[in-house]
């Protein structure tokens, strides 16, 4: 489920194709996410399932496996 | 002395076409860029016709991260300064090339009357309905009025200055006027000048609507008809026109083709209303004298005049008094058009496109028809070309702009 909103919200932001967001993608070598890109995608995830991201998310992150295991333990953590 | 300055290079995307060649050829022969509105739900206006760009497709022409950065109206401005910056032919990594500018010695200068006006729409819309936190981080940088310069900036490399002019309907005219200053003065060799407005949304098209502004037609031969006895208002375009304007020295330098020089460039306000003009036409007067005195020419000197001609009473009527008071006798063989009987009113595109225009007339002696107007208004007693073009030979041509807040702008070209 968080992989899947994750995913959407890529697509939605980035115009990026469906098979190019997976678990293993590196969200800023791979993906080319920016910081503007990342604000956008942390406030959608923030928003949709109704939690506080770190502040420094961007940087405790490499692969979109990373973000949704961080949105997975905020939302256990709420 | 002051430095000659000339046109390089011209792109434009417009609702008659998305090139100058397509622009032109469809100009000429009147043909009238209105329909239905697809960019929102019609039936939330009363408005039925707009001049909208229609099958422009942002990604495909900026990539797909970029294409959704940019709002509507900095796209425009990036599609239409790729096509000018190509047809001048500048060169700006290959210091041993004979086409080489510094690219600090280039700069951008683009007008635009309300900025990024749908994306601050919508986000407004989401502020109200789902709150403060589904507002998109992307807001200010694709919104704020600058966002069309500087993303061409971007787009092409440019980092001379990059300007943005505001004059509302003026500014176009006055975005092109500012170039020529910077050019004049030999700060810049050569400036990307124009305007682009992309500001066809429910709440804009609602706030023209409610002061009375809009053509109500539903027929597009009867709507945006300037200077005509049952004239109703204007139709809200949308588009971007770019002019490279390169100092004659710098051009010769590098072999440019000059599409035309233009010698004048006048400037005024009235200080007398938010909207209406000065019913004696006191700024318009004084802005297109103030031309003719930058350009050194007298007024029976003009061939050919594109008009403001928004198709509303008020403007138009008030142009012709101004066309009369500046002209007098000399009017009856001054031939005048209106560019926004095809494309409606751009806004803050329109002065820079009917720059284009009068340039293109200069080199083909094409005077394109006002399309639409069939009745000439007796109070609007000026030499309205309808019908078919004329042909004529064009030496100096005059393009005016009068703007909400009482902007008076004006610039005088020159066959080269």
């Amino acid at each position: 489920m968080v992989f899947n909103k994750t995913k959407e919200l890529f697509i939605e932001i980035m115009g990026l194709d469906d098979e190019e967001v997976t678990p293993e993608a590196e969200i800023f070598d791979e993906l080319d996410a920016d910081s503007l890109d990342m604000s956008q995608i942390i406030l959608g995830l923030e928003n949709h399932f109704n939690i506080d991201l770190p502040d420094d998310t961007s940087s405790k992150v490499d692969t979109i496996a990373d973000l949704v295991s961080l949105v997975e333990s905020t939302q256990e953590a709420a | 002395m002051k430095k000659r300055v000339v046109i390089t290079g011209m792109g434009c995307i417009t609702p008659i076409g998305q090139t100058v060649d397509e622009f032109w050829a469809n100009c000429i022969q009147g043909v009238k860029g209105f329909s239905k509105i697809t960019l929102f739900d019609e039936t939330s206006v009363k408005t039925s016709l707009v001049a909208e760009v229609s099958e422009f497709d942002p990604v495909k022409m900026l990539g797909r991260k970029q294409g959704r950065r940019l709002d509507r109206y900095a796209q425009f401005a990036v599609h239409a300064a790729r096509e000018a910056f190509e047809n001048a032919e500048i060169e700006l990594k290959d210091e041993n090339s004979a086409k080489y500018i510094s690219s600090d010695r280039l700069g951008v200068c683009l007008g635009t009357g309300v900025g990024g006006v749908m994306t601050y729409e919508q986000e407004a819309l989401n502020m109200s309905e789902q709150g403060s936190t589904y507002v998109n981080p992307l807001l200010m940088p694709k919104w704020i009025p600058n966002m069309a310069s500087a993303n061409v900036s971007m787009d092409l490399g440019i980092h001379g200055p990059v300007h943005t002019v505001s004059t509302a309907c003026a500014s176009g005219i006055d975005a092109i006027g500012h170039a020529l200053l910077l050019i004049e003065s030999g700060r810049v060799d050569a400036v990307l000048a124009g305007g682009s407005e992309a500001c066809i949304t429910p709440t804009m098209i609602s706030g023209f609507e409610n002061m009375g502004a809009l053509s109500q037609e539903s027929d597009p031969v009867k709507a945006s008809i300037p200077f005509d006895l049952n004239r109703n208002g204007f139709v809200l375009g949308e588009g971007a026109a770019v002019l490279v304007v390169e100092s004659l020295e710098s051009a010769e330098k590098r072999g440019a083709s000059i599409i035309a020089e233009i010698v004048g460039y006048g400037s005024s306000t009235d200080a007398h209303h938010l909207t209406a003009p000065h019913p004696e036409a006191l700024g318009g007067i004084k802005a297109i004298e103030l031309a003719f005195k930058d350009a050194n020419i007298r007024p029976d000197q003009i061939d050919y005049i594109n008009t403001h001609g928004t198709s509303t009473p008020q403007n138009d009527k008030t142009e012709s008094i101004c066309i009369h008071s500046v002209f007098g006798h000399h009017s009856e063989n001054i031939p005048v058009n209106s560019t926004k009987s095809m494309v409606g009113h751009m806004q803050g595109a329109a002065g820079a496109l009917e720059t284009i225009v009068c340039a293109l007339s200069l080199q083909t002696s094409f005077i394109h028809p006002t399309s639409g107007t069939s009745m000439v208004d007796p109070e609007c007693d000026v030499q309205v070309v309808t019908g078919e073009k004329q042909t004529k030979n064009l030496t100096y041509v005059l393009n005016n702009a009068l703007g909400f807040g009482g902007h008076n702008a004006a610039l005088v070209l020159k066959k080269f």
